[in-house]
């Protein structure tokens, strides 16, 4: 008498252990899809629409938007900044942005490389400047050269040309005194 | 073979191909590779964070190098910004510069956690959105290593059930069940892992510099890549075009030869390698680290069980039983 319940309850089982894996492969399916999209910059859902934002969330979150266009199809340049600050008895300090290989150093190398695909050169300099009247509270004056540090070819190594760092932005900033800190909105 | 011979051939085999793929993604699998990710990966972000502790606050503080308010430009949907939690802290007395901390030590004790396996479910969840919270608020710095990590945390955070495993269990835990859902979850890695190389292989691909070794020779000759002096190479460009061609030809290759159990463990070397080497002479530890640990969970598995089984056949050997004739022939 027991042995139909049994059967019964076990079929129910396999269904339901059948339909989570269902629902697994779904996922997995659609995650794929959309990590693919993502490696190929291919987001036709973006929009305005619930459906749009929750995708953009799920990518955003999941990492399936992401491309993996690292060094390609070239090289890029690598900017450099030099921040030198100055107090009132003009002792200056300077410190390079760019140059070592510390893990610190390769974050700030990508955040330098952002501003310059924006070309926003202007806000990167402020904000060096910021960060180095913030390190240096007795600084006067601080000024921030952007420069591009450029490579020769192999050939032109061989030739006796050597790697060059040009500036391409220059920014001298001073402190605001308190009336013009007043009138900031 | 005649052509209606070939055709046929080609008909059933686009017509099973369906069938064949469902048989693909429906492998059982053991949870291992998982353990591997979990393991691996709570272990090199560790080692980072350790690194980044004392320059926490230039990387993810307000008063950094990058305000929030910069940062903060495109925010990640619903995942909280350090901003608004350091405004949520404030009510309890936490300043700025302390709500970095707070959340620094979320992420480190999840991450503890995720290695040892307590609660490791919610440790990946935790470590997972921690770092969300991090990277939101270095966007500007965060480089391809995050990215990477972000995905790593992810399917860390849905890894199946018998990943979760403590880790003082795990020597102990004798034959762990291969299971569709693992299996599952495992192909969706590894194809992540096609797509990375694959899609990095052929935009690379087409760079002229990809194919002369002028990328080689850019990236070595950059200062913050000036682990060692690589200026030698202008005397031995075929060293540089060698070098990244062989990289052209392992990433796009990988799709290819990664799956085939022949040539599996030799791709599996050649891309291990190529992070190492990244590694070291370009001074991206961290990256190379998380590359490699995610290789060697999408497909190193098998190198795994192989070295279980070593280890176990020792110990067998050197214990109180011998349960095989092989093993018992070398002890007499």
């Amino acid at each position: 008498m027991s042995r139909p319940t049994n059967s019964n309850l076990l079929r129910f089982i396999s269904s339901l252990q059948l339909r989570r894996e269902n629902l697994v492969s779904c996922f997995v399916t659609c995650h794929l899809i959309l990590v693919i999209c993502g490696a190929l910059n291919f987001a036709p859902w973006i929009g305005d629409g619930i459906l749009s934002k929750v995708i953009v969330l799920y990518t955003d979150v999941t990492g399936a938007r992401y491309s993996y266009g690292f060094f390609a199809p070239n090289v890029p340049n690598q900017a450099l900044a030099v921040v030198t600050t100055e107090n009132e008895a003009g002792e200056t300090n300077v410190e390079v942005f760019g140059a070592g290989t510390r893990e610190i150093d390769h974050r700030i190398t990508t955040m330098m490389s952002f501003f310059t695909v924006v070309d926003t050169d202007n806000l990167h300099a402020a904000s060096l400047a910021e960060y180095g009247f913030k390190q240096h509270p007795n600084a006067k004056r601080v000024t921030v050269s952007l420069r591009c540090y450029k490579i020769p070819s192999l050939e032109a190594y061989r030739q006796g040309e050597r790697p060059r760092a040009d500036e391409y932005y220059k920014g001298v900033y001073g402190r605001m005194s308190d009336d013009e800190l007043k009138e900031e909105p | 073979m005649s052509p209606t011979q070939v055709l046929s051939k080609i008909t059933t085999g686009a017509l099973g191909f369906p069938s064949r793929m469902i048989e693909f993604f429906r492998t059982p699998a053991s949870p291992i590779p998982f353990i591997t990710l979990r393991i691996g990966l709570a272990l090199v972000l560790l080692s980072r964070a350790f690194v980044e502790f004392d320059v926490l606050l230039d990387l993810y503080g307000n008063n950094g190098l990058i305000p929030w308010k910069i940062s903060e430009l495109g925010p990640v949907g619903w995942v909280p910004s350090m901003s608004w939690l350091s405004h949520q802290l404030g009510y309890l007395g936490i300043t700025e510069n302390g709500s970095v901390y707070v959340v620094f030590a979320f992420y480190g004790i999840a991450l503890i956690g995720m290695l040892v396996g307590f609660q490791t479910r919610i440790s990946s969840i935790v470590a997972w959105l921690a770092h969300l919270t991090l990277f939101e608020s270095a966007s500007f710095s965060s480089y391809g290593v995050d990215s990477f990590v972000n995905i790593a945390l992810f399917y860390c955070a849905i890894m199946p059930q018998a990943a979760l495993v403590p880790l003082h269990q795990l020597f102990f835990k004798g034959k762990l069940e291969r299971t569709i859902r693992v299996g599952i979850l495992l192909r969706v890695i590894q194809i992540h892992m096609c797509v990375v190389y694959f899609t990095s292989g052929i935009q690379k691909a087409k760079g002229a510099e990809w194919w002369n070794g002028e990328a080689i020779w850019r990236s070595v000759m950059q200062p913050q890549f000036y682990v060692f002096d690589m200026s030698w190479l202008a005397n031995f460009p075929l060293v540089a075009t060698a070098a990244s061609i062989g990289t052209l030809v392992i990433e796009i290759g990988y799709l290819f030869f990664i799956w085939p159990r022949k040539t599996r463990h030799i791709w599996l070397a050649a891309i291990v390698s190529m992070h190492l080497a990244i590694a070291i002479i370009l001074g991206l530890r961290f990256f190379g680290m998380v590359l490699i640990v995610l290789n060697l969970a999408a497909f190193g598995s098998d190198l795994f069980s192989l070295a279980v089984a070593r280890v176990g056949r020792f110990r067998l050997l050197h214990g109180k039983a011998v349960p095989d004739q092989a093993s018992a022939s070398v002890r007499t």
